[in-house]
């Protein structure tokens, strides 16, 4: 009985591991293409109707699903009370937004540098940027949907299988 | 106050805090220069209170001034790089001048903004007082003029004019009208998002950032108003545009940079005006000299010209 109980339990996480990581395959082209969507909101706000960022931000937080809603609305809260420039308040929250995401440092790197040009540019600058930003994204995504593809089903059956392996092993 | 001084590099700041009560009340403008120290005027005049040496503007503090004043977001400012001024929350105003972009010989915008003169907006309640018995006649406005140099308080002047006409003074039986601003500059209203930051009474209605000519039109036959503000008229549409209000029964308060009638009628666009007497009144401002206050002489004129009444008033 006790035995049964072991090989269970050793069975039982280590597919739930292999699912974590998985997960993590998966979540990631879901999370890129919310960003996707929020920088082409962004993009529509700042060209048609000259939007300041920190209302953008507002919008946004209400608008977009859960992981990206939370960054902007703590980018929106910082805007709102302190007195710090937008490219530190963006910088900041990248980094406090970072341990909640499946995102990999190549996206943090475009967040990144898009912060940096964010509000000090005239419009058709500005367009560019977004563009820019939009266009790794994409990249990034193909990239991303490969990695899941290729990933997600065997890191998925791996977990189970070294389970497996491991109850064979002490059996 | 409170509206500015977060724009303010944080030596300025201090520098502001550090005046006496009566000094930063009376504070007019605050001027920014690259590279030059800080200038307050007080009063109309440098204010050399400070003990130490001014705080000079660095590049760095201009630029973070400008984006501290679009609030991070250059972009929604394009069309205030390309006038050369923000009215930012409060009616304040914000003067810009830099190194300006053309394209086939029109201004694009500003592009290094290293100059700010940030003139504060008083709104003075109550100045146009002194001049109610003669502009209101049997229940009406008369069409009136203001004519004054630069800083006389033209402005101050007719923000008042709007607000008791759309107000009314239920102690003297003068009943609130409708009136319609064009307010081409921002000025007399100091709108943001499309919203008068200045009191003007519950009955106005202001075309923000409108050119004047198309605006007393556009005024006209969308809001029907009864008195209708503008600003410093002087280009040749802004005259057409005025005699079709004048013609079609509405009352117009404007006001025009000039120092005297007499020098006004020499000018091309307006002498027309002045020579048809659609206007019922002329209002001369002149700046009083002497005192160490701010204020201004008015002199009230009639339909031709001869002065009827002048009073002294000091502005703050």
């Amino acid at each position: 009985m006790i035995h049964f109980l072991g090989a269970s339990l050793i069975l039982f996480a280590s597919t739930s591991t292999g699912f974590l990581i998985a997960g993590r395959y998966r979540s990631r082209p879901k999370e890129i293409r919310q960003w996707r969507s929020a920088l082409q909101s962004m993009e529509a706000e700042i060209l048609y109707s000259r939007v300041p960022i920190e209302d953008v931000s507002r919008h946004l937080s209400r608008q977009l699903p859960k992981p990206v809603s939370f960054f902007f609305d703590q980018l929106q809260e910082k805007l709102a009370s302190g007195d710090q420039p937008l490219r530190v308040s963006w910088r900041q929250t990248v980094e406090q937004f970072w341990p909640v995401t499946a995102l990999k440092n190549s996206e943090k790197e475009i967040l990144l540098q898009f912060g940096e040009t964010l509000g000090a540019q005239d419009v058709d600058n500005q367009k560019k940027h977004i563009q820019l930003a939009l266009a790794h994204l994409e990249r990034e995504e193909t990239e991303a949907r490969a990695a899941q593809t290729a990933n997600e089903k065997m890191i998925k059956s791996l977990g189970f299988l070294a389970g497996v392996l491991l109850i064979l092993l002490f059996i | 106050m409170e509206q500015i001084l977060p724009l303010l590099p944080e030596s300025f700041q201090q520098v502001i805090h550090h005046m006496p009560e009566e000094d930063r009340n009376n504070l007019e403008e605050i001027r920014c220069r690259t590279g030059r120290p800080l200038e307050l005027i007080v009063s109309g005049k440098v204010w050399k209170g400070f003990e130490e040496e001014m705080p000079i503007f660095h590049p760095d503090q201009a630029r973070d001034m400008l984006q501290k004043i679009s609030r991070y977001s250059l972009y929604a400012l394009e069309e205030e790089l390309r006038r050369g001024y923000v009215t930012i929350r409060g009616g304040h105003r914000i003067g810009l001048a830099g190194r300006v972009i053309t394209e086939n010989g029109h201004v694009l915008r500003l592009r290094d903004v290293t100059f700010f003169n940030i003139r504060l907006a008083k709104q003075k309640v109550g100045a146009a007082l002194p001049l109610v018995p003669y502009l209101f006649k049997k229940g009406r406005w008369l069409s009136s003029l203001i004519v004054g140099a630069p800083q006389t308080g033209k402005t101050t002047l007719i923000r008042d004019l709007a607000r008791l006409v759309s107000e009314g003074m239920p102690d003297r039986f003068i009943q609130a009208q409708k009136t319609g601003i064009v307010d081409e500059r921002s000025e007399i209203a100091g709108c943001v998002d499309g919203v008068p930051q200045n009191r003007l009474g519950s009955r106005t209605d202001v075309l923000d950032g409108c050119p004047k000519a198309e605006g007393m039109m556009m005024m006209i036959r969308s809001m029907s108003p009864d008195v209708l503000i503008v600003d410093e008229i002087g280009r040749k549409e802004d005259t057409e545009a005025l005699f079709e209000a004048l013609n079609a029964g509405v009352a117009v308060i404007a006001t025009a940079h000039g120092f005297t009638l007499e020098q006004l009628s020499q000018r091309p666009t307006l002498r027309p005006l002045l020579e048809s007497r659609l206007f019922e009144r002329y209002i001369i401002l002149s700046r009083l000299k002497k005192t160490e206050k701010s204020g201004s002489r008015l002199t009230v004129c009639d339909k031709l010209g001869r002065s009827m009444a002048s009073a002294q008033e000091i502005w703050q």
